[in-house]
């Protein structure tokens, strides 16, 4: 263990070489069925959000996956994977099956395919498994429900769809317990990391995720996907109350270079968009409103645009036109690619597509005075604690 | 998904339409009157409850009777407007409404789907995401959007003794 630990320290010193030194190995053995040949596929994201795809022959059944990985994470074995097509009810159902990945030797036994496999090895793999087993009869209880769901609808029968709501409601409480318990018993689990993560996702609520963070193993802490998290947290500190934010300069739709800085002395709704995402119709109308009720000397809101791989300034001025969008409106060209945020803008105040529309209102001392809900009544909100001069 | 972003595009095609409290309105959007009288532009004189409803929308349906007997009481002073939205079988809402007969005693009319007029210059103007909703229209402007839930006689009473303002009407509405 010690000499473990003092090698990894060393080659940290050197600098990003520890997440290729042998110690975070990981190998695969497979034994399927002696019939099964083709190709198996290994698919998973790594702790900085970064998606693998790696593949091994099968022959007789047998295959061998080897490779690094710098933390534990959640994965996905896929024997011969189909192309999937969303419209075809007979789609044959994929012959895969989850696990947790780890710096471990992995057994993947089967006398068929994938889907009845048993996986074993390491702490990640057997806790999984564990949990897995816990929830398993919630999981069979739940398709069940699904094919009456199915079958009441038809028949329009509500006294038996509200029972299944009923029903439902009630599952999903047992298997919201069961994982917080799993994750309040196993604060040195990558598994229980993974799971407790998926409250990381949209914006960060301080108060409960640094607390709860911090209760974490020092291993946990440190991995790739916890240093991420770090920073996330401290990004969120840096745009609390009171702190004036990142600064940054973007074109308008005239193509002039207009710095956040340069509104000082007003109100500033800052806000970060973009256009596909569900509820837009709504953003819409909130962002018109606002603007309508509330724009006077001392208040402007100022917007910037993120475009998808598709949209250039163009698709931009288009969407403002047809939205009526008359307020200040900015484009950062920098976009948000699936792997993550680019743009130095983005980045500094922690933007993906699951975390925006968001709002941010600035006092006209260029300070921040409070992160705005724009789905909820934002007029409300801003209306009474805006700064007059 | 892909769909959610097709339909996005679709609608993002035309002008932008806003229709907010405070808002003034005139003419009433291209729809097919199934019941009743149609109506092509608001009168200044006169006070209109608009009920956005569709024959899939549990709540919607839940609210028929108590907006049916309001009518009843008020069908002299206010006019009801019972304006399906968000569907695309117009078969199934003429069906729906014949069924009903006389417990769905005001003016009824179909307004298409997404894209149609009144989709585009009364449901998303509004940012009307969630049914059922209540428009009360008086003196051509927009006074309040609520729900069907919250109207009552003594609110009615004060549209009708020109003393409406929403504050006033908030005291009054019923609790849920």
């Amino acid at each position: 263990m010690n000499s473990k630990h003092f090698i990894s320290l060393f080659l940290l010193f050197l600098g990003g070489a520890a997440a290729q030194s042998s110690a975070q190995t990981f190998q695969i053995q497979g034994k399927l069925g002696k019939e099964k040949q083709g190709y198996i596929f290994l698919t998973y994201e790594d702790g900085n959000n970064k998606s693998h795809r790696d593949s091994a022959v099968v022959k007789n059944g047998v295959f061998t996956l080897k490779g690094t990985i710098a933390e534990p994470v959640y994965a996905v074995l896929d024997l011969n994977p189909m192309v999937v097509d969303m419209m075809d009810p007979n789609q044959p159902v994929p012959d895969q099956h989850d696990f947790f990945l780890a710096k471990d030797n992995i057994s993947v036994n089967s006398a068929a395919g994938m889907k009845e496999a048993t996986i074993s090895g390491g702490k990640s793999q057997a806790e999984f498994s564990s949990l897995m087993g816990a929830l398993k009869s919630i999981g069979e209880r739940g398709k069940q429900l699904d094919t009456l769901y199915y079958a009441y609808r038809t028949e329009e029968n509500e006294e038996g769809l509200k029972e299944i709501g009923t029903e439902y409601a009630e599952l999903k409480k047992k298997r919201t317990d069961i994982q917080t318990q799993f994750v309040k018993n196993n604060p040195s689990s990558f598994v229980a990391f993974n799971i407790w993560k998926r409250k990381t996702v949209g914006m960060l609520d301080l108060a409960v995720i640094e607390p709860e963070f911090k209760g974490f193993s020092a291993e946990i802490i440190s991995s790739p996907s916890g240093k991420e998290l770090t920073r996330r947290i401290s990004i969120a500190k840096s745009l609390d109350a009171g702190n004036v934010p990142p600064d940054f300069t973007l074109p308008d739709t005239s193509g002039k270079m207009v710095s956040l800085s340069s509104f000082k002395g007003k109100n500033v709704l800052l806000c970060f968009w973009f256009r596909n995402f569900t509820d837009f119709e709504s953003y819409s109308f909130v962002m018109t409103r606002l603007n309508k009720q509330l724009r006077s000397e001392n208040f402007e809101i100022v917007s910037v645009f993120y475009n998808q791989a598709s949209e250039n300034s163009e698709g931009w001025k288009k969407i403002l036109k047809d939205n009526s969008m008359t307020w200040t409106n900015l484009f950062d060209e920098n976009g948000i690619p699936r792997e993550g945020a680019v743009s130095k803008i983005a980045i500094a105040y922690d933007l993906n597509n699951g975390r925006m529309p968001q709002g941010i209102l600035i006092g006209p001392n260029g300070k921040i005075i409070k992160k705005i809900n724009l789905a909820a009544d934002p007029v409300a909100e801003i209306k009474p604690i805006l700064v007059n001069n | 998904m892909l769909t959610g972003l097709i339909l996005s595009a679709l609608a993002s095609s035309a002008q932008r339409y806003y229709l907010d409290e405070g808002e003034h309105v005139e003419i009433y959007p291209k729809v097919d009157w199934l019941k009743g009288e149609s109506i092509k532009e608001f009168d200044k004189e006169k006070i209109y409850i608009v009920e956005l409803w569709a024959t899939w929308c549990k709540p919607c349906i839940a609210a028929i009777p108590h907006l049916n007997e309001l009518n009843r009481k008020f069908k002299d002073k206010v006019i009801f407007i019972g304006q399906n939205v968000m569907e695309d079988d117009k078969a199934k809402v003429e069906d729906f409404v014949k069924k009903m007969g006389l417990a769905m005693d005001y003016r009824i009319a179909y307004g298409g789907p997404q894209g149609s007029d009144f989709d585009q210059k009364w449901v998303k103007a509004s940012g009307t995401n969630m049914i059922p909703r209540t428009f009360i229209i008086q003196n051509n402007m927009l006074v309040w959007m609520t729900h069907p839930g919250a109207l009552n006689a003594e609110i009615l009473q004060l549209l009708i003794d020109k003393k409406f303002t929403k504050e006033a009407a908030s005291k009054l509405q019923n609790k849920e």
